[in-house]
């Protein structure tokens, strides 16, 4: 199977219904993104699938077959974090950490489709995404200057 | 050089990690191995918490297990504070489990004391540490060591202006001589402590660069899931997979104590393969265990004449009952919960001939070192355990059961083995929260005012000291002593002679001015595996008891609040935070229709905390709108952790109260993934306020306080919202009865 991974052409020999999850993670060693819970309910595993949030664990690999899949690794600019991950650093948001790589990633496919969202809009967004420590105030407020930092930023 | 490099050379180094922290200058080991540490890479390390490289960095050492509760940041930060360093400049990282990092006898992350334990002895560290780089620069510089100051990573003479930064001095530090005993900052000399300061791990996580245990990989590495039984202590009699042994990337596939390993060299091999095994599976005691047995079993029992163990009988309440002008009468119920980290269970080891190595989420190193220790036949030492990040722990963690089948299956193996739950596994796989029934009795006086208060619960113990003595006991209590110990210690708890804490606190440490005070607890023996989850026996006792305050203020017609500051007028810190959440959250205002408002407080950990909640039902659910929190936790010594940790247990505390439960059908259990146990959501998250207030006593908990007063001030709201008085979690259950 051939698809793009964060901009580089891969091929990945595994059956067609293997999750891109572990695709990801053990086959290419990208391990940002994370195993919650195998059934698209807690979005831990959140990628972007030709620029759409995705949960890998239920899409097969050959899903993916000549599409474009972006993951956490790719969002920094270098040292430079992307504007939501800088708004999740002022707003000291995470916990444990561990769904936060999904949250981003959710939180990046919100603001490209919706620049200024409203809080109806975020939990619209996000109510996909668990947090199992309960970061989701901090969540909400880091979308809102992540929005903010990326109007600047234009 | 990174961080790991760099630990890989010091230890190749001669063994740079001290073992025993000693701060006094007569410790000769301590001295020797700081030097062997210089001498190897020219590295300070006066203890084993504090090193700084001759690049100045410094590298903090950390025996708590990060769990999202914030303790890299408040040790790094204690250790920059008494350093004199910018927190910028700490680096955190788990050090490699060993008795320096004990306190109390062993190395555990639980009971909200990562930071009471560590806020003197990591201070003390890099305090001394300050004072041999002062000393070094002084030498250096042949004046008094008072002529010098530590300010921002260096030494400075204060007429000369000389400056000499740590890592110029790490070589002449090492031949310093350790300090006998280091004066410590007073509070309000402060810089770094007390500040709403950023955490040190965001980096790292919005990166996706944190290594939690499912990201380790060790060379070698193969991966294992385990299929288990339907009903828990079944043991797999026989099992057929000649379909999935001939499937791709599998290493192996055999039964043991656990279930059916399926070990593949990558999981989604194993995952691919575990289908097509068929396994018939032997007996359990708990294969006619129904929930709902056990809650008709309970209710029963509390008309019978047991009485249980006395814990605390202040006065007597038969006396008070038979003069009451009024009696009122309660039970209430909370059930089996799981903990449902969100990463779930894994662990890899590695047994070798005489080590072996483990690096898994853990928050009881030291039970991992003395189980596996047992288990495999080496010395404790010779166990080393490597803590990865851990995506939550919640209790879940205190217990080793996913790392014992890794060392299992690394022992069969001869491999280092990684152990893979799925989100099912860790739903179903135990160590619960137990379920609880409480039979609560009050009297009041002619005028409304509380003279009686008898608690009676029912629950399984948490003293599991069969499996959990021998590993605590000092190392040097010999094997067979620890066991026998441990079984004399066990029966008592069985027997119901030691009476049980863990159950009952909340209950029996209340301190609500009422005369007469009875506790008393019932066991119940069941083979349901359980264990600590968030706050322990305040999860529950706390919904008992403060919602039975609310219901004597209720019978005696005065408003929650007050009722509650007339029997508090002992306690000004309970009072304070009473008085401050009930401002907060706006109590005795006018609220729209359909909403209402509920108080609780309660004193865990050390801790003192109270809400207000506003809620209402609508169209049958129950939604929060608002939280207003007030926290006393001693001295705060980060305000912003200390809300993101109050905001977490109000989250985790509305889930529960509102949704999770976990029911036996048949010893099955019946929930498996976050659609059947769910966990609050974006779109259902109050505004949430909190007020740390400002104190200058010695810190105390945070991850835990939190948790105990949401379910009892969402209790409250619910009544005055609607006249249903909610006495059983979750309440969508309560609710349905009602």
């Amino acid at each position: 199977m051939k698809f793009k991974v964060n901009g580089k052409e891969v091929t990945v020999d595994v059956p067609e219904d293997v999750p891109l999850l572990w695709v990801l993670r053990e086959e290419l060693g990208l391990k940002g993104t994370k195993f919650g819970c195998g059934k698209a309910l807690c979005g831990a595993c959140t990628v972007h699938v030709d620029g759409k949030p995705r949960r890998s664990c239920v899409i097969g690999a050959g899903d993916v077959e000549g599409k474009s899949v972006t993951t956490i690794e790719s969002l920094a600019d270098g040292d430079e974090l992307h504007a939501v991950q800088k708004a999740w650093v002022e707003g000291n948001v995470l916990q444990c950490g561990y769904c936060q790589s999904g949250q981003i990633m959710q939180a990046v496919a919100l603001l490209r489709a919706n620049p200024e969202p409203t809080d109806d809009d975020i939990d619209a967004a996000m109510s996909a995404n668990l947090c199992r420590c309960g970061t989701y105030p901090r969540i909400r407020k880091a979308v809102h200057r992540a929005a903010e930092l990326m109007k600047e930023d234009t | 050089m990174n961080r790991r490099d760099f630990l890989r050379v010091s230890l190749l180094g001669g063994g740079a990690f001290l073992m025993g922290v000693s701060f006094a200058g007569c410790a000769n080991p301590a001295v020797r191995r700081m030097q062997k540490t210089v001498e190897s890479n020219g590295a300070f390390q006066p203890n084993a918490y504090v090193t700084v490289t001759p690049d100045d960095r410094v590298l903090v050492g950390i025996g708590k297990s990060e769990m999202g509760q914030g303790v890299f940041t408040h040790h790094a930060m204690l250790v920059a504070e008494e350093l004199e360093v910018d927190l910028d400049r700490v680096e955190p990282f788990h050090a490699e489990a060993g008795p320096e990092f004990h306190t109390l006898g062993m190395q555990m992350t639980g009971g909200s004391t990562s930071v009471s334990d560590t806020y003197e002895p990591f201070r003390r560290a890099a305090a001394t540490a300050r004072v041999m780089f002062v000393a070094a620069a002084a030498q250096e510089w042949g004046c008094r060591p008072g002529e010098c100051e530590a300010r921002e990573g260096a030494v400075h003479h204060k007429k000369s202006g000389r400056t000499l930064r740590y890592g110029e001095l790490t070589r002449a530090a090492a031949q310093q001589e350790i300090p006998d005993d280091v004066a410590l900052k007073k509070p309000e000399d402060f810089k770094v402590l007390g500040k709403p300061k950023k955490r040190v791990d965001l980096l790292d996580k919005v990166t996706g660069k944190a290594e939690f245990g499912l990201d380790f990989e060790v060379d070698g590495m193969v991966k294992a899931l385990v299929i288990r039984p339907p009903v828990i202590g079944q043991r797999a009699k026989s099992f057929d997979a000649d379909k999935a042994r001939a499937m791709q990337g599998i290493v192996d596939i055999f039964a043991f104590d656990r279930g059916v390993a399926v070990v593949a060299e990558k999981y989604w091999q194993a995952k691919r393969a575990a289908p097509h095994v068929e396994v018939r599976w032997g007996r359990s005691p708990l294969e006619k265990f129904s929930t709902d047995d056990l809650r008709k079993a309970a209710r029963e029992r509390e008309d019978l004449d047991d009485e249980g163990v006395v814990m605390r009988h202040d006065g007597d309440v038969d006396d008070a009952f038979d003069e009451a002008a009024k009696v009122v009468e309660a039970s209430y119920e909370a059930p089996y919960l799981a903990h449902a980290p969100l990463e779930p269970q894994n662990g890899t080891a590695y047994v070798q001939k005489d080590r072996v190595d483990i690096w898994a989420p853990v928050q009881w190193q030291s039970a991992v070192q003395g189980d596996v220790a047992r288990l495999v036949g080496v010395d404790r030492d010779q166990v080393h355990v490597h803590t990865t990040m851990l995506g939550g722990g919640f209790g879940r963690r205190l217990v080793i059961d996913y790392i014992i089948e890794a060392v299992l299956l690394s022992r069969e193996l001869g491999k280092p083995v990684q152990v893979v739950w799925s989100r099912e596994d860790d739903t179903k796989g135990g160590y619960y929260r137990p379920f609880s029934h409480t039979r609560m009795r009050g009297a009041l006086d002619a005028k409304g005012n509380p003279t009686a208060v008898s608690y009676h619960s029912m629950s399984q113990s948490l003293l599991d000291l069969d499996e959990w003595l021998p590993t605590m006991l000092p190392e040097w209590v010999p094997r067979v002593t620890k066991m026998m110990m441990a079984r004399t210690m066990q029966n008592a708890v069985d027997s119901d002679s030691l009476p049980n804490v863990l159950a009952t606190e909340g209950a029996f440490d209340a301190n609500y001015k009422i005369p007469n005070w009875k506790v008393a607890y019932t066991q119940i023996h069941l083979d349901v595996p359980v264990s600590f989850w968030r706050s322990v026996g305040h999860s529950f006792n706390a919904f008992v008891v403060e919602s039975f305050i609310d219901e004597l203020a209720h019978a005696a017609q005065k408003d929650p609040y007050a009722f509650r500051r007339r029997l508090l007028a002992d306690d000004p810190r309970k009072l304070a935070v009473l008085d401050r959440a009930a401002k907060m959250g706006g109590w005795g205002t006018a609220l729209d229709d359909g909403w209402g408002r509920g108080i609780a407080v309660h004193k865990s950990f050390g801790s003192y905390c109270a809400q207000v909640i506003e809620a209402g039902v609508f169209d049958g659910e129950i939604q929060v709108r608002r939280v207003a929190c007030a926290i006393d936790c001693g001295l705060a010594l980060n305000p912003d952790v200390v809300a993101s940790q109050m905001e977490s247990c109000i989250a985790q505390g509305l889930s529960a109260a509102i949704w999770q439960k976990i029911d036996f059908e048949d010893g099955r259990v019946a929930q498996a993934n976050f659609d059947t146990f769910p966990f609050i959501r974006m779109h259902q998250v109050p505004q949430i306020d909190v007020a740390v207030v400002d104190s200058d006593e010695d810190p105390t908990g945070v991850g835990e306080p939190g948790l105990p007063p949401v379910a009892p001030a969402l209790a409250g709201a619910v009544f005055a919202a609607t006249g249903k008085r909610l006495r059983k979690m979750p309440f969508v259950d309560a609710l349905e009865e009602a």
